[in-house]
């Protein structure tokens, strides 16, 4: 019963996902944990009957914190009376009871929504570049050249290796492609 | 870089938080003053409160009060370099306003 409430998914920008998860608690599922990685994204829920609203931030804290006691975190849980629900995949998930008084979005000015959106595209190329410079460090070319001689099973290794850099160079390039194009879009808003 | 300030005017976050924090203030309460002020047109939300916050305070035109008391009561207040950019906000305001007044003021807009 349980992969019923499993539900693979993935967002263009945070707005989109902050408000199908208040969809899904409006339906009686509360979030419960998202994994997964490459291209979707597994969201599982459980049944709740209490409502909730939902923010999701990028987790802009360097180094990148997952306890609860990141200063922004505090921040949010202090002043916004929010309950931290988790991070995950560079996200940060607030929620907070519907009947308990608003919860405005994360950013109400387009100037902060484009800050927030370039600083993340900025730190997906660094992590892109690091990635990437790690992946060539580490693959030895010689040794990949002998495999091919013996065509040994761990020539296939290799082979499944660099068939996942290029998987994460996709995923890569279609994460900066998304903030790109919110990074137009309120650039366009803000005209 | 949360609120760009390279426009010359101030953003409207950042103008409120200012003027909110003449008196020693922390998140929370600035958040209810700003809504208070602006009759609840103005909520900020949590993200671009605390940019605003950091940015301002890395540009020291405010501070935090209890530097080592840790993130949840924080309280901030506007330094003398603060004011300064709020007077001339004001000023800039005032002369868009009147500006605006002597075009279409007489007129019965709305």
């Amino acid at each position: 019963m349980n992969d019923k409430y499993e539900y693979k998914k993935i967002f263009g920008d945070l707005e989109s996902e902050e408000s199908w998860l208040t969809e899904m608690s409006e339906k009686g599922f509360v979030l419960k944990d998202v994994s997964g990685a490459f291209l979707k994204y597994k969201y599982s829920f459980e049944p709740c009957d209490k409502k909730y609203v939902y923010r999701v931030d990028y987790n802009n804290e360097m180094p990148v914190m997952e306890e609860i006691t990141s200063p922004y975190v505090m921040f949010v849980t202090g002043t916004y009376g929010a309950e931290y629900v988790m991070c995950r995949q560079g996200k940060v998930y607030f929620r907070k009871a519907a009947d308990e008084g608003d919860f405005p979005p994360v950013y109400t000015s387009p100037e902060s929504r484009l800050a927030a959106e370039k600083k993340k595209l900025l730190q997906d190329v660094v992590f892109f570049i690091l990635f990437f410079a790690d992946i060539f460090w580490t693959i030895d070319l010689d040794g990949l050249a002998m495999y091919l001689a013996l065509r040994s099973k761990l020539f296939f290794v290799k082979i499944a290796a660099a068939l996942i850099c290029v998987v994460c160079a996709a995923v890569c390039v279609r994460g900066a492609y998304i903030h790109c194009k919110k990074i137009r879009e309120i650039k366009c808003l803000m005209k | 870089m949360p609120e760009s300030f390279d426009r010359g005017a101030l953003t409207e976050a950042v103008y409120y938080v200012l003027l909110s924090l003449f008196e020693p203030n922390h998140g929370y309460g600035i958040m209810q003053k700003i809504e208070e002020m602006s009759g609840g047109r103005v909520k900020l939300g949590a993200g671009t409160l605390y940019g605003a916050l950091n940015t301002l305070c890395s540009k020291k035109w405010i501070k935090p009060l209890n530097e080592f008391s840790g993130g949840r009561k924080k309280e901030y207040v506007i330094t003398e370099f603060g004011k300064q950019a709020v007077y001339d906000e004001i000023k800039r305001l005032k002369e868009l306003a009147e500006n605006g007044d002597k075009i279409v003021g007489g007129m019965d807009h709305e």
